[in-house]
């Protein structure tokens, strides 16, 4: 039970062949990202993997193994490069008219599975 | 008031009348049960699509809440958690739009975002749920779902918080451990009630606050960066009585008040970078092992500590002989 997330860990720790983490979560910032490259024999029980490619022996167990593009208008907190306004995760907009003059546009974004 | 059942493995007449008929998806009982019903849940739910509670709230008249209680592969309510699996498939686990429903022994887990989200929901209750692994926060509540209790749940490794943005809501006797950002966020909601609960290990604070929220014998340790933040707005919060420790890292506190205007009080402190930081108003405190302690108007008088009288040591550090208060909480370990 460790969390390894990019937050806390911009760079896991090295891990041992044949190790088993277990309700760890492994979050890294950018999708398809190799984690514990070359080491063999992995398992994980219910981890958080999203946006990790594990080794292609491991095994993986009830675990959450998503790819995320993550929009950094909604994430402050992830120190992400940060997105321009009108950026590839909107997926709606509000125009904003005043006198027949357009003075705003309200952006929603969401993150992108990918 | 009558009860039904959910099996996902049950192979009868999915009427919902009993376990060997049972309903084999949640979505039939929430499309179907009404005010004083109780729902019976074994087993485990494999989502590819979320649960939609839109359908019938319970209500605070004659009839009562609609309650869904987990069950053992016997049927029995012994505390074993009905699993709703969002198998890296389903947005949510369950999306609330309805009032006045009650969960007991849920687990919630592996939504591709969070796990539970309510829109314009008030008067939920979560009983010994679990809320874990999911792509967004644990429970979202957008700062609409208000009036809510939680009640020793567990939030675990969420991509985000523990908890996010409930509005008048008490939490009591929770834990949320190795969250990606907060174990609590409370960001553009007051009115809470944070009472008794274990934070530790999240990848930013403890508990984030806006205000008026009260934050009572509280455990908040080893957070990456803060114990409790408050990071906007002028409402005042309360933090009394609670234990902040190892927030060691440069530039980390137990209590990081950024626009001095909360009120905190006998809490205790040990092994923090520093102990307060813009903190205005503090009634007392001991201050144990701090690099640095800042705080305008302190009275550093002794009188708290973290000892019973029999001097059984209750402070969070690996040499403690006790480790967790009296009231057991759920850590998954």
């Amino acid at each position: 039970m460790t969390n390894y997330s990019f937050i806390r860990y911009e760079t896991l720790p090295a891990a041992e062949n044949g190790t088993t983490f277990t309700q760890s979560n492994f979050i890294r910032k950018e999708p398809n990202t190799l984690i514990f490259e070359g080491v063999t024999g992995l398992t994980f029980i219910d981890c958080n993997l999203t946006n990790c490619i594990v080794p292609a022996d491991a095994s993986t167990i009830s675990c959450l193994s998503i790819q995320k593009s993550f929009c950094s208008h909604l994430h402050p907190k992830f120190n992400l490069d940060e997105c321009v306004e009108n950026c590839n995760h909107v997926v709606d907009t509000d125009e904003v008219w005043i006198d027949g003059e357009l003075v705003n546009i309200i952006y929603y974004y969401e993150d992108t599975i990918v | 008031m009558t009860d039904y059942y959910v099996d996902p493995a049950a192979e009868g007449e999915n009427d919902g009348s009993s376990w060997t008929d049972a309903w084999t998806s949640l979505q039939t009982a929430a499309d179907t049960v009404t005010a004083g019903n109780t729902v019976y849940c074994r087993g485990t739910e494999t989502l590819s699509a979320t649960i939609d509670f839109d359908t019938n709230s319970g209500d605070t008249s004659s009839n009562g809440y609609i309650k869904y209680i987990g069950c053992n592969s016997g049927g029995t309510n012994d505390g074993t958690q009905f699993i709703l699996d969002g198998n890296s498939s389903a947005t949510y686990c369950i999306s609330l739009g309805v009032n006045y429903v009650y969960f007991e022994n849920f687990q919630f887990k592996n939504a591709t975002s969070h796990g539970v989200t309510g829109s314009t929901s008030y008067g939920m209750v979560f009983l010994n749920c679990t809320f874990n692994n999911n792509g967004g926060a644990g429970i979202y509540g957008y700062a609409i779902v208000y009036g809510s209790v939680l009640i020793r749940c567990l939030f675990y490794s969420n991509t985000t918080a523990g908890v996010l943005q409930f509005r008048g809501t008490s939490i009591l006797f929770c834990c949320m451990r190795d969250n990606t950002t907060d174990g609590l966020d409370l960001s553009n909601s007051i009115n809470s009630s944070v009472l008794h609960n274990l934070f530790f290990d999240n990848g930013d604070c403890g508990i984030e606050s806006v205000g008026y929220n009260l934050i009572y014998g509280n455990v908040c340790d080893s957070n990456t960066s803060h114990g409790l933040r408050r990071s906007t707005g002028t409402y005042p919060y309360i933090a009394i009585g609670n234990r902040f420790t190892n927030q060691n890292s440069a530039g980390d506190s137990g209590i990081n008040d950024q626009d001095r205007t909360g009120v905190s009080g006998w809490n205790y402190f040990e092994d923090n970078n520093t102990n307060l930081l813009n903190v205005t108003y503090s009634i007392e405190l001991l201050n144990n092992g701090a690099t640095t302690n800042e705080a305008d108007q302190a009275d550093t008088s002794e009188g708290y500590t973290s000892k019973s009288e029999g001097s059984e040591d209750y402070n969070l550090r690996s040499d403690a002989t006790l480790r967790r208060t009296a009231i057991q909480i759920p850590t998954g370990q």
